[in-house]
């Protein structure tokens, strides 16, 4: 379906209806936080009823990520040895390859074990549906870097990441998008990256984003969608189908595993709807995890976190950060808005809607890393967090636009429109409401209570209840703190076991980060929406230290 | 993965649609119990926190599983006889109703020692001691003549006299004296009646006598009241007319306000009820002057034309009355009078607002708080209540541990009751004190100031167990 993907343009009905999807998801948050507190002023006994029956609601949800989380870490744990280019290889010579996976492997781990097993039945299951397999020699890889302030020593380890790709490197073109208002040191960085690494890959290209588009935002998305059109030139230039390029589309600190356009190629090659899917790594921000504030790190673990989670229920999975889909896809849906900030997660909308709802997010299980935004000083560091996380929380300017989707598009299924849609609602909901409730307004019936409310049962039941699910609670706390230590990235020389310690130590900041960097930063989003005002795009502040 | 996620989600709404319900039940009482009829009961808890902690409780002769302060959950509606046990504490012993749904709550219960901690302050012999509540001074008297005067600092612990040995005032004998709630300054009238000197003390100095003032008391006031803020601007009520005094710059005007039947001051304001029952409010320069009330006929059925009023306005735009012949304890507030004679003082309780007032033969408890639930409601009028009734003399009372307890002198004789919802309101005797002296009692310090009946030593002895006080053992 034909869709204007974006606020702009809009007129009569279409436009107060994307005004009201704008103002339901502030209005609905604040509704909340103020109602609770509101009612626990004035029917305390209700106000506890309601907390007792979130707080468990909160702990079977907490109990149920848990799992997935376990499982989905599991997953990338047994993932992570697998020679994904010799996998890749194989699919070209499909039958003998599954006959020599169906084959017995004596003494192997039990994990390799796993990973043959479900690699098998992948490919089983491929076989079934008979489904032609593109050639991996016919692939390509299309990396789209968009920079804006990131210098150099930022921008250059991705770059060297790339190059030590087991997918070979002289299939990969990378696209450097600078912007044309970027500093002239960020461009000299550029340009020095090209010159030294352009023999390395199929073609490094500089492609410069002329400032003042009319229809564009100063944002990430017009930036990447300037790129792409460039690379789409040159590709066809050389002759080269589109239906054959993966791109990517990084941040410009991402750095990958050598594994990662191996695997990332493997799970393009056994989709079956690969002109119709996105290809979601697990983002983690281990770059520079020892070089910054504690708060920081729990705070980027938990976007990791979330991300293993959702990996597990690939029926809703949503782009998120560095990601990749088919080019030919890309080209069709119109590229990625270029007036919106959230331009990760706006891009499978924009494809979901187009394709009438025929698009999805494989999850493939291998990271890629980041950095966490860092300043010089702890102050800044949280200023910094606390813009970064409202930027993500931002991400709400996608449910009006895709409620108009909704409305619009009649061969979506309704069903479909209700789960995704009350996702993407919730998501943000609880995203600036939880903490709260979890904080301070559970206390506020007791600190409010009449006398009425204090001689009652529930007065003395209800710290006893919330305690007892706290006390509960904790079983995924302590889970989250052994698979964020077993996930940390290997140690430098000087950090021993102490920083360990103060790793998993830095967990009991929990509660308060969530809220301070959490619930705060995606309320003041939801606000600035429902209030009409706008984001532009701000450029996270990452710091390294100890490299070039 | 899909299957599982789906399958483990349904479980898990299932539970919940289970759990939520049955929680939710379980905290606002609701139990299973196959021998009644329903199988279903709602019950009712008993707390019960007590100072000091760690009493052994017992709920109908079977102890329970826990030490104060302790919840006794899941009872049945009823009647439950409850002891609390603590080494070297006298046995607590009360029955409690339980209701379906509630709570019974004594959250402030006092254990009091069976040998209560007396401590000596000083071994001398004196004859009375001056209360002046909300500072930490004790004004101990050995006789009547100020020289003998020593003032006690309860915060520094330490003693020092009210005048020098030298000074010319050491020989007057105190005739009257004026003191204010909070404020540390004090004005003696020493002398006799026809010839007396007026002074000003500042117990807070080292050397607390700051002058004589006696020009600016050309009679001997009635009533004398200042702001514990300010201690310059000072109103002297004599006969029927307020002369208003400035300290600092020793000036005088004498009939400030002419025709008083009532006099009060608060935050800057002066609150007056003339002759004609017009009560108002002014500043203190006289402007701003508010008409509280003036309808004559409902003055005139709420005063009594005969009495002199103390005025008392309060916080929350409350003004109590207190008849200076009469005794009878008036309000702003409908029915009005609260208690038609008697009353011979009041205190207001910091943590709740309550008013604790007594009279010879009885205690009673004002409160004007009002419990609003946002529903159209009709006004709940304040409450007043007598807690207790079996008195003879009482000539003090405190409030204690909150507003949850008083403390009062009955005569020579210090005892104190629990007034806390469900408890008796029995009196427990704690000691005796001399004849005719008065006594102080400090909340910050749980301690009780008197003078020992026989030998006159000021003593203290320990009504609360505070941290501090288990710490001095």
């Amino acid at each position: 379906m034909e869709f204007n993907f974006s606020r702009h343009g809009l007129k009569g009905i279409e436009k107060k209806v994307q005004r009201l999807f704008e103002i339901i998801p502030g209005a609905t948050s604040w509704a909340i936080i103020i109602g609770m507190i509101i009612l626990s002023f004035w029917e305390e006994e209700l106000a506890a009823v309601i907390i007792i029956a979130f707080y468990l609601y909160w702990l079977m949800r907490i109990f149920y990520l848990t799992i997935f989380l376990i499982l989905s870490y599991n997953r990338l744990s047994i993932e992570k040895g697998v020679d994904w280019i010799t996998r890749a290889r194989g699919l070209g010579n499909f039958d003998d390859y599954l006959k020599g996976l169906q084959a017995l492997v004596p003494g192997i781990k039990l994990k390799d074990r796993l990973s043959r097993l479900f690699h098998r039945k992948e490919l089983e299951s491929f076989k079934k549906r008979n489904i032609e397999i593109p050639a991996l020699d016919d692939i390509y890889q299309l990396v789209i870097i968009p920079i804006a302030n990131e210098v150099r020593s930022v921008v250059e380890p991705g770059i060297r990441s790339i190059a030590a790709s087991t997918f070979p490197s002289r299939k990969i073109l990378i696209v450097l998008a600078l912007e044309e208002r970027s500093p002239e040191t960020v461009k000299e960085g550029v340009y020095g990256i090209q010159a030294e690494f352009k023999n390395s890959f199929f073609d490094i290209l500089v492609s410069v984003h002329p400032n003042g588009i009319p229809g564009e935002a100063r944002v990430k998305g017009a930036n990447a969608s300037h790129a792409a059109r460039e690379a789409a030139e040159f590709l066809k230039s050389k002759g080269i189908a589109f239906k054959n390029v993966i791109v990517s589309c990084f941040d410009s600190d991402t750095v990958v595993k050598p594994v990662y356009f191996a695997c990332l190629t493997y799970n393009f090659m056994v989709c079956p709807d690969r002109y119709r899917a996105s290809f979601q790594p697990i983002p983690v921000y281990y770059n520079n995890i020892w070089d910054v504030p504690a708060f920081a790190r729990v705070i980027e673990a938990g976007s990791s976190f979330f991300q293993l989670i959702e990996a597990t229920n690939p029926e809703k999975l949503v782009t998120f950060s560095s990601h990749s889909m088919s080019f030919a896809a890309l080209v069709e849906v119109g590229y990625w808005p270029v007036d919106m900030v959230s331009d990760d997660s706006a891009i499978f909308w924009k494809a979901y809607i187009h394709y009438d709802g025929n698009y999805k997010v494989v999850p493939i299980y291998t990271t890629v890393s980041m950095d966490i935004v860092a300043a010089d000083s702890w102050r800044k560091t949280v200023i910094n967090e606390y813009k970064q996380k409202r930027r993500w929380a931002w991400g709400v300017e996608n449910f009006p636009i895709v409620m108009r989707g909704f409305l619009k598009n009649n061969k979506i299924p309704f069903y479909n429109k209700i789960r995704l849609g009350f996702k993407l609602f919730e998501g943000h909901i609880s995203w600036a409401t939880w903490a709260f409730l979890l904080t301070f307004i559970g206390g506020l019936p007791a600190l409010f209570a009449g006398k009425a409310f204090q001689h009652s049962v529930l007065y003395y039941s209800a710290p006893r209840v919330a305690g007892i699910i706290f006390n509960l609670a904790s079983f995924s706390l302590v889970t989250s703190i052994i698979l964020s230590i077993l996930l940390l990235p290997p140690q430098k020389v000087r950090y021993r076991i102490l920083h360990r310690i103060i790793f998993a130590l830095q967990w009991l900041f929990v509660p308060v980060i969530f809220l301070f960097l959490g619930a705060i930063p995606a309320l003041d989003a939801q606000t600035r929406l429902m209030m009409g005002k706008r984001m532009e795009f701000w450029v996270a502040a990452k710091k390294r230290e100890n490299t070039k | 993965m899909v299957l599982l996620r789906k399958i483990v989600f349904y479980i898990f709404v299932f539970t919940y649609i289970i759990l939520c319900p049955l929680i939710i039940l379980y905290a606002l009482g609701y139990i299973y119990k196959p021998d009644v009829e329903t199988h279903i009961m709602v019950t009712g808890d008993i707390h019960l926190s007590t100072l000091p902690t760690g009493a052994s409780v017992y709920i109908n002769d079977k102890i329970f599983d826990g030490k104060t302060p302790a919840l006794i959950e899941q009872l049945s509606s009823g009647e439950y006889t409850v002891r609390l046990f603590l080494d070297g504490y006298g046995i607590w012993s009360q029955t409690l109703p339980v209701r379906a749904g509630k709570a019974t709550v004594l959250d402030k219960i006092i254990l009091l020692p069976k040998a209560p901690e007396i401590e000596i302050i000083s071994p001398h012999e004196f004859e009375n001691l001056l209360l002046i509540r909300g500072t930490p001074f004790v004004v101990l008297a050995k006789s009547a003549i100020l020289g003998d005067w020593l003032i006690y600092d309860r915060n520094a612990k330490n003693f020092y006299p009210a005048v020098p040995s030298g000074s010319p005032y050491a020989g007057y004998p105190v005739y009257a004296y004026f003191t204010v709630k909070k404020s540390p300054y004090v004005i003696l009238m020493v002398g006799s009646k026809s010839e007396y000197k007026a002074l000003q003390l500042d117990l807070s100095a080292k050397e607390p006598l700051l002058g004589d003032i006696t020009e600016l008391f050309p009679e001997i006031p009635r009533q004398v009241l200042w702001e514990a803020g300010n201690k310059n601007d000072v109103f002297a009520l004599q006969g029927e007319h307020v002369n208003k005094i400035d300290i600092k710059s020793k000036a005088l005007y004498p009939e400030y306000i002419k025709n008083v039947r009532g006099f009060g001051i608060f935050n800057g304001s002066i609150y007056l009820l003339n002759d004609k029952d017009v009560f108002v409010s002014m500043g203190y320069d006289k402007s701003s002057v508010k008409e509280i009330l003036n309808d004559t006929e409902l003055g005139r059925e709420i005063f009594d034309m005969a009495d002199y009023y103390r005025v008392m306005p309060l916080p929350n735009n409350i003004i109590l009355f207190i008849g200076e012949k009469s005794g009878e304890l008036l309000a702003n507030r409908l029915p009005y009078r609260f208690v038609s004679g008697g009353v011979k003082g009041i205190a207001l309780s910091e943590s709740d607002g309550r008013f604790l007032v007594w009279r010879k033969d009885k205690i009673g408890v004002l409160d004007f708080s009002t419990e609003t639930t946002g529903n159209i409601t009709f006004e709940i009028p304040p409450t007043f209540e007598w807690v207790f009734s079996e008195g003879s003399n009482i000539e003090e009372a405190f409030w204690v541990y909150g507003s949850s307890h008083v403390l009062f002198k009955d005569g020579d004789t210090i005892s104190i009751i629990d007034i806390q919802d469900y408890a008796n309101h029995s009196p427990m005797r704690l000691c005796t004190v001399k004849n005719g002296s008065s006594v102080s009692y400090s909340e910050r310090e749980g301690l009780l100031y008197y003078l020992e009946p026989q030998s006159g030593k000021f003593m203290s002895v320990t009504i609360l167990e505070l941290q501090q006080n288990q710490s001095k053992k």
